[in-house]
């Protein structure tokens, strides 16, 4: 209960530091309001992007310059702004809260809470549209980010760092590969951002939902700008959504960021476009709707690790070493570590704040599979592959729906770890010379030896990659799975035990093998006698599989 | 389309008025003339088929006095229907003339002293360079103290800017978050 005491020392210490009683401002007139924009005649100083000032707490900011008035978009109601009203500068740009704070958190694309939680009380705040860092600061992907979908993680594999376009129809599970990767990232160092942008209320809601059952959300914040919200604060939350990973990855950590979707997000700027009465281009897309999404998946990136050689047990926030020289990057590493060889007494360490990353998976609606519509091709062109989901096969029962012979990962592969390689390449191979035969099998033509066992196997191992949603699993376990698979342990099981026998093996392997499982982990590789050993024990859990 | 077209009509009338150097003058009387002119009466003039428009504007112009290029102005108007126009071309005319004559406006709640205004142009013109004009207005709700606006930036040193600012920065602001105006 609060005391009428502690509301009277409130309001004297208002007073008791009210100083000012001078305000100068530059100040123009509201000439129009609507349909979430604002014209102002003056503000003849106001910058490209300021913040502009409406009365009753209604914030815009400046997008167009004109001879004689201000185009603004708002991120409030419209409905407190009238004709005539005043508008100021702030001299200030749109910015969003950062930092762990905001972790566990649903707020809107300014940082407003939206989870009844309270305020978000982070300590910085940062300017939302900031330019992608340059060459020099990055360095080549080269950790993966699991999915924990086998699918994925074996053939379209995703690096630190790497945008990933997930593209498909509505109702082909893109979001559940999104949120599936988020879940997958409970044991590892990637914080995770989901930006929801013209979504249902009740699908946001239900993705929360999801996240919080399965302990995700002590390392995820969602940004959402739902359907219901003005077009201008869905056009700026990828931006917040941008600016709350940066945070992560300028500070060496490691960041995911989902955009779901950015079909709904090209359909908000052209709104505003054209309201703003930007000339239209094709699909009535004003002409910068490329740069909208360039600039802001080029934000994600994997930034140059730097090595400095210090003595040994030095303080960790030690930023210089004996030599003075930074070693950047894996030849800088490589070259420290001969370095080392020759002074005793000292390693070589990663200056704190280097080598973060932040992944962007961009998620991208098509009508009727239309990929090369405007705002698909675009997007296929910015990013580094894209997983393609269809329908078709999301009703023949193959969920995850992928299209794995037009899915690709243009980067992932050097992130790719050895032991998953060494099974995966069978798997493409098989899956490639299945899908080329496959036409064949439906005509019922009579085929020879060698054609029908590539159908067999290409069935087999379809069906081994189908995954329940929610289940995301361990890369060692995927291996082995795999491994199963392109080894022909799953030929002569019925397609329809299939699932059970992977459940079972890995349960076995779990029971009978841990520290196999564990080495494949640690080793990142498989050598001569791990492969020996992965084999037997497959063999000896296939005698004692019944169908059945 | 009306905006395009007031700003024309404003930029025009501009122009006329600065060749007879009446640009205060006109301004003045076109402020007059909107607050003249209701809704009522500005539907009535722009009908097809008002007939004794050209009578009612001449017989108006004669009271009003008004001078000779807002004569012209006033026929152009009627002989085009463009009445509807009026208070938008006011709107622009007083922020094309502002800028024309370079006014700085000085709003204060009560009169200014004589004294008081040496003082206060003195400084505005310090501030802003002598090719300025300086318009004394009077503005009650303002309680006390002075608003000086000119060129795009306003100084507000009037109690109720005072107040109003004192508001913001309550500890707890949802009343006046959610306080609605008029």
């Amino acid at each position: 209960m609060v005391q009428a005491e502690e509301i009277r020392e409130a309001l004297e210490e208002a007073f008791r530091e009210y100083r000012g009683r001078l305000d100068t401002a530059e100040v123009g007139t509201v000439t129009y309001v609507g349909d979430g924009i604002a014209r102002v005649y003056g503000l003849d100083n106001v910058m490209a992007g300021e913040l502009v000032e409406f009365s009753n707490d209604v914030f815009g900011v400046a997008l167009n310059l004109e001879e004689d008035e201000v185009g603004c978009i708002l991120f409030g109601s419209e409905a407190e702004i009238r004709e005539g009203d005043e508008a100021r500068r702030t001299g200030r740009l749109l910015e969003v809260p950062v930092g762990e704070e905001v972790l566990g958190r649903v707020i809107d694309p300014l940082g407003r809470p939206l989870d009844g939680g309270g305020p978000v009380e982070a300590k910085e705040t940062r300017p939302m549209e900031v330019k992608a860092p340059g060459v020099i600061y990055r360095q080549p992907v080269k950790e993966p980010l699991y999915t924990g979908i086998k699918a994925i993680d074996s053939m379209i594999p995703i690096g630190r760092g790497q945008r990933e376009l997930i593209v498909g129809d509505r109702q082909t599970g893109k979001t559940a590969i999104a949120v599936d990767t988020i879940i997958s990232q409970k044991n590892s160092d990637v914080y995770c951002i989901y930006v929801a942008i013209g979504q249902k209320n009740s699908t946001v809601a239900r993705i929360v939902h999801t996240l919080r059952e399965y302990g995700a959300m002590d390392y995820t914040v969602v940004i959402s700008a739902t359907a219901s919200e003005p077009a201008p604060l869905q056009y700026i939350a990828p931006y917040a959504g941008a600016t709350i990973g940066e945070w992560f990855r300028d500070r060496g950590m490691h960041a995911l960021v989902v955009y779901d979707d950015l079909s709904k997000h090209a359909w908000a700027y052209r709104q505003v476009s054209l309201l703003l009465r930007r000339p239209p281009g094709r699909e009535a897309y004003p002409g910068d709707i490329f740069y909208l999404h360039s600039r802001l998946l080029e934000r994600a990136a994997k930034l140059a690790e730097r090595y400095i050689i210090v003595p040994e047990g030095a303080p960790p926030d030690l930023m210089e070493g004996v030599d003075g020289k930074v070693y950047e990057r894996e030849e800088g590493l490589r070259e420290a570590m001969e370095k080392v060889k020759g002074i005793p007494g000292h390693e070589v360490r990663k200056v704190p704040g280097t080598g973060g990353s932040l992944t962007a998976l961009p998620i991208i609606e098509t009508q009727a599979g239309d990929i090369s519509a405007y705002i698909p091709t675009n997007v296929i062109s910015i990013t580094d592959g894209q997983i393609y989901l269809e329908s078709e096969l999301f009703y023949a029962g193959i969920r995850p729906a992928i299209n794995v012979g037009i899915s690709v990962s243009r980067v992932g592969g050097d992130a790719q770890i050895r032991a998953m390689k060494q099974v995966a390449g069978r798997l493409k191979l098989d899956l490639a010379q299945y899908r080329e035969v496959a036409a064949f099998a439906r005509f019922g033509s009579e085929l020879d030896r060698a054609t029908q066992a590539q159908i067999l196997r290409g069935e087999k191992l379809t069906e081994l990659l189908k995954q329940d949603q929610y289940s995301p699993m361990p890369v060692e376990k995927q291996i082995v799975s795999i491994y199963a698979g392109v080894n022909g342990f799953l030929d002569d099981v019925p397609t329809e035990e299939i699932g059970r026998f992977e459940r079972e093996l890995l349960r076995y392997m779990e029971v009978n093998h841990p520290q196999l499982l564990k080495d494949i982990a640690e080793k990142k590789e498989m050598d001569e006698a791990m492969l020996k050993q992965l084999h037997h024990a497959i063999a000896e859990f296939k005698r004692t599989f019944h169908v059945g | 389309m009306s905006r395009r077209q007031s700003k024309m009509y404003a930029l025009k009338l501009l122009k006329l008025a600065e060749a007879s150097g009446e640009v205060e003058r006109v301004g003045e009387e076109l402020e007059a003339l909107a607050s003249a002119l209701g809704p009522e009466l500005v539907r009535k003039l722009d009908h097809p088929a008002f007939e004794e428009r050209e009578d009612l504007l001449r017989s108006l112009a004669e009271r009003l006095g008004l001078s000779e290029v807002m004569k012209e102005f006033l026929g152009e108007l009627g002989a085009r229907r463009k009445f509807r126009l009026l208070r938008e071309i006011v709107e622009r005319y007083r922020r094309l003339a502002d800028e024309v004559v370079g006014r700085v406006r000085v709003r204060s709640a009560f009169p200014l002293k004589d004294g008081t205004k040496v003082l206060v142009e003195e400084r505005v013109r310090s501030h802003w360079g002598p090719n300025l004009m300086i318009s004394w207005e009077v503005d009650p709700e303002l309680l006390g103290g002075l608003v000086i606006e000119g060129r795009g930036r306003r100084i507000d040193a009037s109690l109720k800017g005072n107040l109003e600012r004192l508001l913001r920065r309550f500890p707890c602001r949802g009343w006046a978050w959610s306080r609605r105006r008029r």
